[in-house]
């Protein structure tokens, strides 16, 4: 990745051209770029390491199956590749007979603060991952693509299929929600 | 706990990666795939639509379903060729190949036919031209009145038996002496 965003624009557009024409080293570079992003989404939504693994490949694999029917609309393949993921999931779901219990806290996560030497962190990094599904699945997708991905409200708008006003509404009652769970869960420990 | 600490620490959440092994397992199966264009009947998605649909969409299914698609064929061929054809800059509805042909045929005898006329004009007109032309030379002898009337008289007085009798008479005579 560049530091200048014009140039990395570019950069993907190129590489977007050479994948719709068949070249595959330049999809295997726009998979280099988006496989943790993706991953991390879907990982969120399952809390299952196995699962989100799945989910991924598919999300991939569908992809590149299917990037001849791309057409970039000025946004990066990002918002594109988000909303075979968010198509993925809700499949997975729907077919799912069991659900893995959100609300434990996953391995991926315990190793994450397993080496952290500063316990309030710890505990607020887990108890902040479990607060996260009690929110709407819309208020979550929120949080991770714009707190952790760092996506514009233009992408996340696109990847969602709403308006950039609607993302802002939304955001903002994401992380208002979000902070409020928090504080009832600590009131609950005190 | 503000809103800031919130989002600082959602910023840990970006070390949660895929294992090493499944990223370099999936990018090696994902370049191994051909990725060809589909023909349209690989994009129809017969999970979706279902088999019996997608059978019933099948124009070969049953044999009057195969004759009316012959059928259809046809009419749209037929009916393209037409539309094609009125469309054509160079369509005219009143155009008549074999009329044209004959009519071809006929303005060219009559070609022929004024080139034969030229021809003659031609060689009627160089013959007057020599004939002219030997009348000036000759002096217009054969048009003196007096050579005319001799010429006539000639033919008037044949010669008689006798006259050719005394003729050779006088001629033997002469040999004779």
């Amino acid at each position: 990745m560049t530091d200048d965003p014009t140039k990395e624009a570019t950069d993907e557009r190129q590489l977007i051209e050479r994948s719709v024409e068949g070249e595959s080293s330049a999809f295997g570079r726009l998979y280099d770029r988006y496989l943790e992003k993706i991953y991390r989404f879907v990982f969120f939504k399952v809390g299952h390491r196995e699962e989100a693994e799945d989910l991924t490949q598919q999300v991939f694999t569908s992809a590149w199956e299917n990037i001849q029917g791309f057409r970039e609309q000025g946004l990066p393949i990002s918002s594109w590749l988000y909303k075979i993921a968010r198509n993925r999931i809700i499949d997975h779901y729907r077919t799912k007979k069991t659900h893995t219990p959100l609300e434990r806290i996953p391995e991926e996560i315990a190793h994450l603060t397993e080496d952290m030497e500063d316990m309030d962190k710890k505990i607020l990094l887990e108890r902040i991952y479990t607060s996260l599904h009690t929110l709407t699945d819309e208020q979550q997708e929120i949080i991770v693509l714009r707190f952790i991905e760092e996506f514009s409200h233009k992408e996340i708008a696109a990847a969602m299929d709403k308006q950039e006003v609607a993302v802002r509404v939304l955001q903002h009652r994401a992380i208002k929600n979000l902070k409020k769970t928090l504080e009832d869960q600590l009131a609950q420990h005190d | 706990m503000t809103e800031r600490d919130i989002k600082n620490t959602l910023k840990e959440f970006k070390n949660i990666v895929p294992t090493e092994s499944f990223a370099r397992r999936l990018r090696m199966e994902l370049l191994s795939k051909e990725n060809r264009v589909r023909p349209v009947a690989e994009l129809v998605n017969v999970h979706a639509i279902g088999p019996g649909a997608v059978r019933s969409l099948s124009p070969f299914a049953r044999p009057m379903n195969a004759l009316a698609f012959a059928v259809a064929g046809i009419l749209v061929i037929m009916g393209v060729y037409t539309i094609t054809r009125e469309l054509s800059p160079l369509f005219l509805p009143g155009l008549n190949q074999r009329a044209m042909s004959a009519e071809a045929a006929a303005i060219e005898r009559e070609i022929d036919i004024q080139l034969s006329h030229i021809d003659y004009f031609q060689q009627t007109s160089t013959e007057s031209s020599v004939a002219l032309k030997q009348v000036t030379e000759k002096n217009l002898d054969h048009l003196n009145e007096a050579l005319i009337k001799n010429e006539a008289a000639s033919f008037e007085e044949p010669a008689t038996p006798e006259s050719i009798d005394a003729q050779l008479d006088e001629m033997l005579k002469a040999v004779i002496e």
